[in-house]
């Protein structure tokens, strides 16, 4: 629906100042005529008009200019003072041309001569339309200042620098708080002068964001450093949104910058850690991983891939069963699954499968980590690999057995001494005798044995060893060359000298002070080396072969010849008993 | 003397000249017959395979050998036999953990229970 611009609204109330009842009436049946729903209020003179203002029920004012008591200018200024806002039209029958623009500059709405009264009803129209408008203009005035002023106390209240761009990048708005951040004045940063407070290394790129964000006419985001008054710089993160005007125009870019710098220093700080974390992971001897509250496994430390040869593609979650040794694996699952249920801390020793598809051991330990409430937050494992402590052990074991093996067998020989010499002695002082310096032959032949880590003994050593103890030093004359017996024909060696020189002493050449024991011994080079032994007597008394075997001549015989798979050749010579012993010497 | 073991040919395969020789007296002296003693298996399994044997006494360990080929053999000829050994049972191996075992050292009475235990005398 169109409204005539020339009508008068229905209801509008006018208050007419005039001296002459014959101008009002033709005003008022002019006006009326045009909207009969009028309320025509006539004054006539300045007392009734001043008090009218006073009542402040009119929308408009009409007044003569001429009026004897009261000037068109008084009335006009009187209105000005009372109602300033309300339109002001000079109706009059003289009113020059410069009189005219002299009241329009003085604030009057408008004019009318009365030779032109038909004009008033859309002067008086146009007058209330314009009042109209400039109410309306004021307040959307008034409404934008307070819009403005919201504005500027969110942006000046905000822990951030804000900041706006116009449609052409250039900044139209920064906050106060930018040049207390960056010490350049915001009057020095609008346009382009904000950029100069950028990092050099930044600028740029800071630049290519807003301009795509101009460009798409989307929110931006970016990371940079802005000088800080203090000094030096601070990283900040900036973001923005559009600005649309009511219709949608785009209007620029509305942001701020937060200040990030102790963020990205708890980043930076964090990524140290992660990187000690890693290097504290990779380098020690273990091979560590970490699982989730259910057990999926999502990292292992580098020594697990090295030494596996894996992915964590392929070990993940449950994959690590594949390094796993096929007789195991099931236990193993079982045993873990179930810690992972309850929670219990869990201990296995398994062998895994290395790159080089062998097989270690390893002593595998996790735990679980809670929260506050209790509940388990992931689990935390390691593998140390324990095959040289399982081999230690093993070697210990054998060294262990092998080491009651020789006592118990040594107990046996003993064993067999005192029994042999017990046959051999009916006296109780004979037999404490022979058996105490049997078994002392056969202690000090252990400890050279000990001597050489039970390698064997070289012959030399047996042989001065076992005469040491029987006559004088000057009655034996020794000759042989280096030659090394095993431990089992060093013991039987010593065993039978001890018996020769027993003997020797008692009944042979050493029972005569001039006599003398040749003891000399060689080895041949044949495939099968042998060694000779040759004891020799003389100068002693005559000689005859005994009655009967004793215990020497048995052990010499029998156990002897046995000990070193070898003979023996006793011979009886009248200038003293000649004993030649071949045995075989083991291959070194 | 106690003679218990009259007329029974047993065999010794022991490497130790001393104990074997010792163990000879032993047996001896209880009657037995000695039918060979021998120090390794190149003599000792001939023997074994041929000689009537009544009952034998093989030490395990023969220097760098053992003696179950020659156990092998006599079990074959359902010979009853001990071992004798400075190692309890789980020196043995698996195969002959139910072989009695005579524990180094060991005196004539335990030699004789073994001995009459097998041969139910």
């Amino acid at each position: 629906m169109t409204v005539a611009p020339s009508a008068i609204p229905s209801g509008t109330r006018i208050l007419y100042l005039e001296d002459s009842l014959i101008d009002a009436d033709l005003v008022r049946t002019l006006l009326v005529g045009t909207q009969p729903e009028l309320v025509f209020t006539h004054v006539l003179g300045k007392s009734d008009y001043e008090e009218a203002l006073e009542q402040n029920a009119y929308d408009i004012i009409l007044a003569d200019y001429q009026i004897p008591s009261y000037g068109g200018e008084a009335a006009l200024a009187q209105a000005q003072l009372r109602r300033p806002d309300l339109p002001f039209v000079f109706v009059s029958g003289a009113l020059g041309e410069e009189i005219a623009i002299e009241s329009v500059k003085l604030g009057a709405t408008d004019y009318v001569v009365k030779q032109r009264l038909q004009r008033l009803p859309a002067v008086v129209a146009r007058a209330l339309t314009e009042k109209q408008e400039r109410v309306k203009r004021l307040s959307a005035e008034i409404a934008l200042r307070e819009s403005e002023a919201k504005f500027r106390h969110l942006a000046e209240n905000v822990p951030a620098l804000v900041w706006m761009t116009e449609s052409d990048l250039s900044c139209s708005y920064l906050s106060p708080s930018w040049s207390e951040f960056t010490g350049q004045a915001a009057q020095l940063g609008l346009g382009n002068g904000w950029l100069e407070s950028i990092h050099p290394d930044d600028r740029e790129g800071f630049i290519e964001v807003l301009r795509n964000s101009h460009q798409e006419h989307l929110g931006a985001e970016c990371e940079c450093r802005l000088r800080h008054a203090g000094n030096g710089y601070r990283w900040t993160i900036t973001t923005a949104e559009p600005r649309f005007s009511d219709v949608g125009d785009f209007l620029g870019l509305i942001g701020t910058f937060v200040d990030i710098t102790e963020r990205r220093r708890y980043e930076d700080e964090l990524a140290l850690r992660a990187d000690e974390f890693q290097s504290l992971a990779d380098n020690i001897h273990q091979l560590a991983w970490m699982a989730d509250a259910n057990g999926w496994i999502y990292w292992y430390n580098q020594r697990w891939f090295d030494y596996t040869g894996t992915t964590l593609s392929e070990m993940q979650g449950w994959g690590w069963r594949k390094v796993h040794h096929p007789e195991h694996v099931d236990r193993v699952v079982e045993k873990i699954s179930a810690h992972f249920k309850s929670g219990e801390t869990w201990e296995d020793t398994f062998p895994l499968r290395g790159r080089d598809g062998g097989y270690r051991w390893f002593l595998s330990r996790a735990r679980c980590v809670r929260d506050k409430g209790g509940n388990i937050v992931r689990w935390l494992g390691t593998n140390t690999d324990i095959t040289e402590r399982l081999e230690a052990d093993r070697l210990r074991q054998l060294l262990v057995n092998e080491l009651n093996h020789r006592v118990k067998n040594s107990l046996a020989t003993v064993r067999a001494i005192a029994s042999q010499t017990m046959r051999h002695e009916e006296s109780f002082e004979n037999f404490k005798e022979k058996f105490e310096s049997r078994i002392l032959v056969f202690s000090t032949t252990h400890d050279l044995l000990t001597q050489s880590n039970w390698q064997g003994a070289d012959l030399r050593a047996l042989v001065e060893q076992s005469l040491a103890a029987h006559g004088e030093s000057s009655q034996y004359l020794t000759d042989g060359e280096t030659l090394h017996l095993d431990p089992k024909a060093a013991v039987a060696i010593s065993l039978a000298l001890h018996e020769l020189a027993t003997n020797a002493v008692k009944h042979g050449a050493l029972s005569s002070p001039s006599g003398r024991v040749r003891v000399s011994w060689s080895k041949d080079q044949k495939q099968n080396p042998e060694f000779h032994l040759r004891w020799q007597e003389e100068g002693g008394p005559p000689v005859s072969k005994p009655k009967r075997s004793g215990f020497g001549t048995r052990l010499i015989h029998r156990s002897l010849a046995q000990d070193i798979d070898g003979e023996v050749d006793f011979r009886f010579e009248p200038e003293g008993l000649d004993c030649r012993i071949t045995g075989r010497l083991s291959k070194q | 003397m106690d003679k218990q073991l009259t007329g029974i040919k047993i065999m010794i395969v022991e490497d130790e000249g001393l104990i074997a020789m010792d163990l000879e007296d032993e047996l001896a002296d209880c009657g037995a017959t000695i039918v060979g003693s021998y120090r390794g298996l190149a003599e000792a399994l001939p023997a074994a395979k041929s000689s009537t044997i009544d009952f034998a006494i093989l030490d395990v360990n023969l220097g760098s050998e053992t003696s179950y080929a020659i156990a092998e053999v006599l079990r074959s000829r359902e010979v009853p036999f001990v071992f004798a050994s400075g190692y309890d049972k789980s020196g043995l191996q698996s195969e002959w953990q139910d072989t009695p075992i005579a524990r180094k050292p060991f005196n004539r009475a335990i030699l004789l229970k073994l001995i009459g235990e097998q041969l139910g005398i």
